[in-house]
């Protein structure tokens, strides 16, 4: 069975200038998969270049079997106030990939009861309001929630937790991992800073750098020494 | 509060001191006229509806052309924005009929279309057309890049993206436009109504006024021309304040906390 996501020696050029130099890297069903590195290592356009957003200047990207950009992706941006419309209501922005795809109102509603229970069991988050009303990491909820409203196969999320405070990023972390189980076939890849959210979240943990970057070094995070394994990785490529 | 005090004083200041120039006697000149004489001409004109019959004959003619404007500008700007390399070939065209000033335009439609009405709802299009084409383009220029990505990743179509993205963002643009366009509209149908054959109008009556050495006309003329700007200004930041409402913060619930409760 192919893997949801496959990067076969992806290179992307901007401006002239290589960011990405080979990129290999294989997302299975059920894989959470960490993709961590520093400011400007190339994560975030990784991440573009599987979203469909940047067409690979070599190499082949594939994401569910066909080339991107491919339908049955949840994708939640770096910035969340640049994700987010901010003339319509947090509910209406979780809604936009059912009404892209033009879902009849009860599936909206359905899909919207059953990501809240997910995400915000207690209904703390107002969706009535509008994105600049949120706060950074209520932005980032809504996203979350947008993100997986339509039962992706493959989750995109650039930092997700960025905005959140401790305790809303530890719930979501576990909300996240147990979507992302009770889903199964779901793939994850996700940037990140934060060694909690790498080490809690992810299943495996890759890091880029280099340049033009690649993939440089892979930890499972399962295992006793991978704090130390990453922190030792994270000192030696950026000293 | 203070502000409209402080401005109803300085309006105030501005009669007193225009009063007691002219009706002691200090300053005459045919060119002068009191607030006295002129708030006659203004009771006068308003009273019989010659003045009132001009506001809507320059409404008229201010209205078409800014609708043409419309109609024109902001397919035009949205055509030129959307595309970086179509922005670079059409800008200079565009930076030239910018430069080329609209009353210039009107001796070429006044050939093209005669001495009717059109050469001059021409002319106000052709100011208005470009003013709005331009804040369009460059609004569409500025809508962020993450907002369309995100559309796109969800796989909607390009007129939802244009429906959902770029017509909100494109909007506080096109009523910026809208109001700057107004101003120069109504400058441009002012100023075609002096030149040639119209009998009706603001343009038209201050003409008449000065042809007939009347002062206090033509300072009731200028006084209602500045007060319908001021309106029509009024009017549209009003309504970009109402349609461009997720710039502002929503109010509050009658009492509730800025704070959210977990933080009190």
């Amino acid at each position: 069975m192919s893997p949801t996501l496959r990067a076969d020696g992806v290179e992307v050029a901007i401006g002239g200038r290589a960011i990405l130099g080979g990129v290999d890297l294989a997302v299975e069903e059920g894989e959470r998969v960490a993709l961590i590195g520093a400011n400007g290592a190339g994560k975030t356009t990784f991440l573009e270049t599987v979203l469909g957003l940047r067409a690979p200047s070599a190499g082949t990207c594939r994401v569910l079997g066909a080339p991107p950009p491919a339908a049955g992706v949840g994708y939640v941006a770096q910035d969340p106030a640049v994700g987010l419309l901010p003339w319509y209501s947090g509910r209406d922005n979780v809604l936009l990939p059912l009404r892209c795809r033009g879902a009849g109102a009860d599936e909206r509603r359905r899909a919207l009861s059953a990501v809240r229970e997910r995400l915000d069991p207690d209904a703390d988050l107002d969706l009535g309001a509008r994105p600049p009303n949120l706060s950074g990491g209520q932005r980032q909820l809504v996203g979350l929630m947008r993100a997986l409203v339509s039962s992706p196969r493959l989750l995109v999320l650039d930092e997700p937790f960025s905005a959140m405070d401790a305790p809303s990023r530890v719930r979501l972390r576990a909300a996240l991992r147990a979507h992302a189980e009770a889903e199964g076939r779901v793939a994850t890849l996700f940037t990140t800073h934060d060694l909690d959210d790498m080490l809690e979240l992810a299943s495996r943990v890759v890091m880029i750098g280099g340049a033009p970057a690649r993939i440089i070094a892979s930890f499972d995070p399962r295992s006793a020494d991978a704090r130390h394994d990453v922190e030792a990785a994270l000192r030696e490529a950026h000293p | 509060m203070k502000v409209r005090a402080a401005r109803a004083g300085l309006l105030g200041l501005v009669v007193a001191a225009w009063a007691g120039l002219t009706e002691t006697g200090l300053v005459r000149h045919r060119a002068v006229a009191g607030p006295i004489d002129t708030a006659r001409a203004l009771a006068v004109g308003l009273g019989d509806g010659t003045l009132l019959a001009d506001v809507a004959a320059t409404a008229e003619r201010l209205g078409l052309g800014v609708a043409l404007g419309l109609l024109v500008g902001v397919p035009l700007g949205l055509f030129i924005g959307s595309g970086a390399r179509r922005y670079r070939i059409l800008e200079p065209g565009m930076d030239f009929l910018r430069a080329v000033p609209p009353l210039l335009v009107f001796p070429l439609l006044l050939l093209a279309f005669g001495y009717g009405d059109l050469a001059r709802v021409g002319a106000i299009a052709y100011a208005t057309t470009l003013v709005i084409a331009l804040y369009v383009s460059t609004g569409v220029r500025r809508v962020p890049r993450g907002r369309v990505d995100a559309l796109r990743v969800m796989g909607a179509t390009r007129w939802q993206i244009l429906r959902w993205v770029q017509l909100y963002e494109i909007l506080p643009s096109c009523l910026t436009a809208l109001r700057h366009s107004v101003s120069a509209g109504l400058v441009v149908a002012v100023v075609t109504e002096m030149v040639v054959g119209a009998t009706e109008g603001l343009g038209s009556r201050a003409v008449s006024a000065q042809i007939a050495y009347d002062a206090p006309g033509l300072y009731a003329v200028i006084l209602v021309t500045g007060a319908c700007g001021y309106a029509l200004g009024a009017l549209l930041v009003a309504v970009e304040h109402r349609v461009v409402f997720w710039d502002r913060p929503e109010p509050l619930p009658r009492g509730a906390s800025p704070v959210p409760a977990a933080r009190r």
